[in-house]
């Protein structure tokens, strides 16, 4: 069943059609968390926070928006409400952990553990608006105007921060970039 | 098209982001210009590298059942306070607005017997007890005499009694 029809069916009281909903998505809004968060049960906390909105609020839900968009908008702005919270992250962090590569070959030393560890320090070390485009964009696979609806801003603010991540994370992750993948 | 500009769109063209035309066009420069393609490699290996970091969690399995808790929690609050607001509603509003209205026509008719006076002062400084002459005059039992000598009254009365008409 797709989700319009289990959001129609909760309008009409079927509470049944929620817990539908919720298990459609709840991995998906987990992961989510848990790459703004880095915290497997702060990622769970606020993802039945999140759950818990949408259940509130889901008679007010117009379909002329796409679900997805409308409750990763609820996910995006939740997760930065708890980082701001806790002011979890600090630029800084990232150009310390660095371990510098070897000289000889700078890419095969490091164990692919590592190297998702520094991929993963590079991304949570972007400023929150960089972040969360990089986050829907590479993981979650929105279009370019989806996100711009989930963090309200334009089509070419999404552009521009984009465009300012990848700079980023290019500069710090030069040396582990193949170049001949393609 | 120069290669500033196709920079600046490469992601969104990698990204499936552009119209067919502009995909085109970019496309056929990659093919012959080798600063730009080798940008499109990096941008792509990138994209690679980000997503091989995509780790994943799973809910936990008393997830929906801790969800259902706080929801029930939620719905509990959520109808205690429609209880107050219920009754506040059917209860302190109407008299509120009560008490408003009660009130503000207290201060009106304040307001107005001091604006007479006032008035009535400016008008005839000498007559300090203007309003209470007004008032015992309305209500005195002067009103029963007989008209002044001359006035409007009198001849009226005297043309009524003259033509044997009832006064």
């Amino acid at each position: 069943m797709d989700e319009t029809e289990l959001i129609l069916k909760f309008k009409k009281g079927d509470k049944f059609a929620f817990r539908q909903l919720v298990e459609k998505y709840q991995n998906s809004v987990i992961n989510a968390c848990y790459r703004f968060l880095r915290n497997k049960e702060e990622a769970e906390e606020v993802a039945q926070e999140v759950f818990l909105k949408v259940y509130l609020s889901l008679n007010t839900y117009q379909p002329k928006t796409k679900f997805s968009t409308w409750l990763f908008k609820i996910v995006v702005n939740s997760c930065l409400n708890k980082l701001r919270d806790k002011k979890k992250f600090s630029a800084s962090q990232l150009d310390e952990d660095f371990p510098a590569p070897s000289e000889d070959q700078p890419d095969k030393s490091l164990e692919q553990e590592e190297l998702r560890m520094l991929v993963r320090n590079a991304v949570d070390s972007l400023p929150e608006n960089q972040r969360a485009v990089i986050l829907l964009n590479q993981y979650e696979n929105f279009s370019y105007q989806d996100m711009a609806k989930i963090l309200d801003c334009s089509v070419s603010a999404i552009e521009s921060r984009l465009f300012r991540a990848k700079e980023s994370l290019r500069t710090k992750l030069s040396q582990y970039i193949k170049k001949d993948i393609i | 098209m120069r290669c500033r500009k196709i920079k600046k769109k490469l992601l969104a063209f990698l990204d499936g982001e552009v119209g067919e035309k502009e995909k085109e066009r970019i496309a056929s420069h990659l093919k012959t210009c080798l600063s730009c393609g080798e940008e499109a490699k990096t941008l792509s290996s990138l994209s690679v590298l980000l997503r091989e970091e995509k780790e994943s969690i799973k809910a936990s399995p008393y997830f929906w059942n801790k969800l259902e808790q706080r929801i029930i929690q939620a719905e509990t609050n959520k109808n205690a306070f429609d209880t107050l607001l219920e009754w506040l509603n059917r209860t302190l509003i109407p008299a509120s607005a009560t008490a408003v209205v009660v009130i503000g026509l207290f201060i009106g008719i304040c307001l107005g017997g001091i604006i007479y006076t006032r008035i009535a002062q400016i008008l005839n400084p000498d007559s300090s007890s203007l309003v209470q002459q007004e008032m015992s005059q309305s209500f005195h039992l002067s009103t029963l005499n007989d008209f002044p000598q001359e006035s409007i009254g009198e001849i009226y009365i005297g043309l009524l009694a003259e033509n044997n008409l009832p006064k």
